[in-house]
Order: structure tokens, then sequence, then C-alpha cells
């Protein structure tokens, strides 16, 4: 059986005692480093505020709507069927006038709308 | 011309004197004040109002202000001159219509659930009211809502005070009362709106005096079980006025009686409404039906 060889030199000793010296740094460190870093993420944790509306700004195109142009003769109808020029009264009695409304009226005939001092409308109740 | 502007009642409200003063009468201030009393006893709206209080008390005699005394009576003489058409007794029907908070409030589609199922026949005569104690007894399951006739009333009374300032003209939100001639003889001025166009009058109408209203469909729709709701109940079904106008504005002696007619022909419809028009020499009419024709009766000539 062969003998286990004997260590030749000091410096044999020495590379073989600074070896395991930084192995076991190493190995500590690693150990320390890792608890550190895992109790600080647990203690940084702080809430934080919510972005608020300025920081993300929101643009909303906005895109113009076609002008409405309307030529002589025509009617813009905002509701309702078509006026009729001819119209079927509907009371039996043939004193009762008949027309139809238009998308701009008023006036009478005492010179038009634009003196009056307030206008009746429906509203709820 | 003195004009004082301000909102009550749900409505903007104008009320307007024609007076040499500099500065507006205190009256005409006050206005708003009177409106807003008037509001606190008459609102469905408010819980706190005597109307609610009222109309919590159901079985129960009542004594009740000389304001509700003066506008309940106002309502019984509306119903009388509209064969009932006009009722103050609609208001489970317009709850049951969807019709249950200020329209502001509407469309909240979850509330809906809550209202009642059923309707209740409840008649007008099953009220008892008591001249000498001014009290008023609403049967169980009744409960009163002035509606229109109210701001009509409003109206009346303020045009009524103001008009010991000068001749005087109170629009509560379309209901508008007329004192007398402006001071140089020239009557008042008045659009009658478009509902197809809120920015345009169909017709201007000139008032001396008396009252002239417009009760519509058309400012109010909403939707319950996919079917269009508007707030004229009819009385008789209990449901929305099935009818072919849009809406009706009537000149009368008062405001109260053209609101209570303009409702009556609005529920009626045109045929039967323009009839009563034309057959009452102190009403005139103008009715707008739903495809947009315009009917006229004969003596709304007069006042164009």
């Amino acid at each position: 059986m062969q003998n286990k060889p004997a260590l030749k030199s000091w410096n044999e000793i020495e590379m073989l005692i600074s070896a395991i010296a930084i192995a076991l740094t190493l190995g500590l460190w690693n150990l320390f480093a890792s608890s550190a870093k895992a109790s600080s993420a647990t203690s940084t944790v702080t809430p934080t505020d919510p972005p608020s509306p300025t920081d993300t700004p929101v643009v909303v195109a906005i895109t113009p709507s076609p002008a409405l142009v309307l030529l002589p003769g025509q009617v813009l109808l905002l509701g309702g069927a078509v006026p009729q020029s001819a119209t079927q009264t509907v009371s039996q009695s043939s004193a009762s006038t008949t027309t139809s409304v238009q998308s701009s009226g008023g006036g009478g005939k005492r010179g038009g709308g634009g003196g009056t001092v307030t206008k009746t409308h429906s509203s709820h109740h | 011309m003195i004009r004082h502007e301000f909102q009550a009642m749900g409505s903007r409200m104008l009320a307007a004197v024609d007076c040499v003063a500099a500065e507006p009468p205190d009256d005409l201030r006050d206005v708003s004040v009177w409106f807003e009393e008037w509001e606190h006893v008459l609102s469905r709206f408010r819980s706190d109002s005597e109307l609610c209080q009222l109309n919590i008390n159901t079985g129960i005699e009542t004594l009740v202000s000389q304001t509700l005394w003066d506008v309940f009576q106002a309502s019984l003489e509306a119903a009388h001159i509209t064969n009932g058409l006009v009722s103050p007794l609609v208001l489970e029907a317009l709850i049951y219509a969807g019709y249950d908070r200020s329209f502001d409030m509407m469309f909240d589609a979850d509330l809906y659930s809550l209202l009642p199922q059923e309707r209740t026949e409840i008649a007008l005569s099953d009220i008892v009211a008591d001249v000498n104690t001014r009290s008023i007894t609403l049967p169980r399951g009744a409960r009163l809502d002035f509606g229109g006739i109210a701001k009509g009333w409003a109206a009346h009374q303020a045009a009524q005070g103001l008009g010991k300032i000068g001749p005087a003209l109170v629009d509560a939100g379309g209901d508008i009362a007329v004192t007398a001639p402006l001071l140089n003889g020239e009557p008042w001025a008045i659009g009658v709106e478009n509902p197809f166009n809120r920015d345009s009058n169909l017709e201007v109408i000139y008032l001396y005096s008396g009252g002239v209203a417009t009760s519509g469909k058309d400012y109010h729709r909403w939707m319950r079980n996919g079917t269009m709701q508007h707030h004229i109940i009819d009385p008789r079904t209990g449901l929305p006025a099935e009818t072919d106008a849009l809406t009706v504005t009537v000149i009368a002696p008062t405001v109260m009686e053209a609101e209570a007619m303009a409702k009556f022909v609005l529920i009626s419809g045109s045929q039967i409404g323009l009839e009563r028009l034309n057959g009452d020499d102190q009403l005139a009419g103008l009715i707008v039906l739903e495809n947009g024709q315009c009917l006229y009766s004969q003596s709304f000539e007069k006042y164009l």
C-alpha cells in the first residue's frame, strides 16, 4: 500500500491555507449577503401613490364635423315628417287652419319673433 | 321693463314688470322667495314638503296650509273642466311609468325594479275635503301630485302680486300669466317654441292679458320594458297617453285654465281637442302633431 504523499514545502502549506481561507470567506459572504438581501426586500416595500392623471396625459383628437350647407329652397328637417305642402285638416271645422312645422319659424303678423319677452314650451311637471 | 330670472320648481322662471322705476322693485326681487316657499309646500320631490307629509298621512284627516288648499282646489277645478282627464291622482301611474324622481335623476335602470307592479283605482270623490277646518283626508293608497297645475297656480299668484307694481308677466317654465297690457297699450309678445328646433319659435302670440301654457310629450321620454314612456298620464288607462299630438299650446283667461286645457287636448288627441277648443270662444290653441303638422283653432289667429 502506497503512503499518502507528504507536503513538499511550506509554500504548499501556505497555498492550501489560502485556498481554504478564500473558500470560507466566499461561502460566509454568500450566506450573509443573501439573508441581508431578503430582509431588505421586505423592509423597503413602501406604498406608492398611484400616478396622477397628469402623469399620463391623454390626447383626444377632435374631428371637426362637416359644415352643413343648405342650398336655396332646401329645408333642414330636425324631426317629424317631411312638411306637406297641401295638408288635410284633422278638425271637422273648416275654420281651423293647418300648416306644418318649419325648422325655423315664428313671426306672426306684427313683425317677427325678435322682440318676444319669453316663450311657452312644454316641460316636465 | 324690469326682468328677474331665477330657477325654481325644476324650471327656469321669469318675472317681468313694465314700470318706470330705475331699480327693481322689492316685490320683483321677492318673487323667487315666493316660489321657494310654494315649492316647499307643493313639491313631491322634497320629502319635507307639506304635500309629501299629506301623502304619508293617508287615512288621517290632515289640516293643510292655505297654499296647499288653494292648489288642491285648483286641481279639482282642472279635473272638472277637463272631464277628469287632468287629475292630481295620477302619481301612482307616473311612478309606475318610471317617473319616480326628479327628471335629472332618472335613467337608473336598477331602480325600476323597486317600482310598484299594480295600480289602484282611486277616484277624486274618495278624497274628503272640509272647507271649514281646511283639512284633507286622503283614502289609503292615494297620493296627490299637482304637477303642472302647481306651476300654473304659482305663475298666476306671482303675476297677481306683481300686478300692483305695473303690468306683469310671470313665466313658470312655460306656463305664462299676464296681468295687463304694457304701459304703452301694446300686448306682450310671447314665442311658441318649435318642438323640433328649440332655438326657434313656431309662432309669436300677442297677449294683452290672460294665460298661455304648453303641454307636450316632447321634452321627457324614457324607455321602460322596451316601450317609450312619457309623463302625460291618461287617467282612464293609468298609462302614458296614446295621442297623435306632440305639443299643445292653449291661450285661456287664466294660466291654470290654459295649463289644464293644454293637457286635456294633448291626452284627448287632435280631433277631440280641436273640437273642444273651437267650441269655447275663450280658448285658442295650436296643436303640433307627431308628424310635424300644425293645427290651429279658429280663434288662434286673433293672437297672431
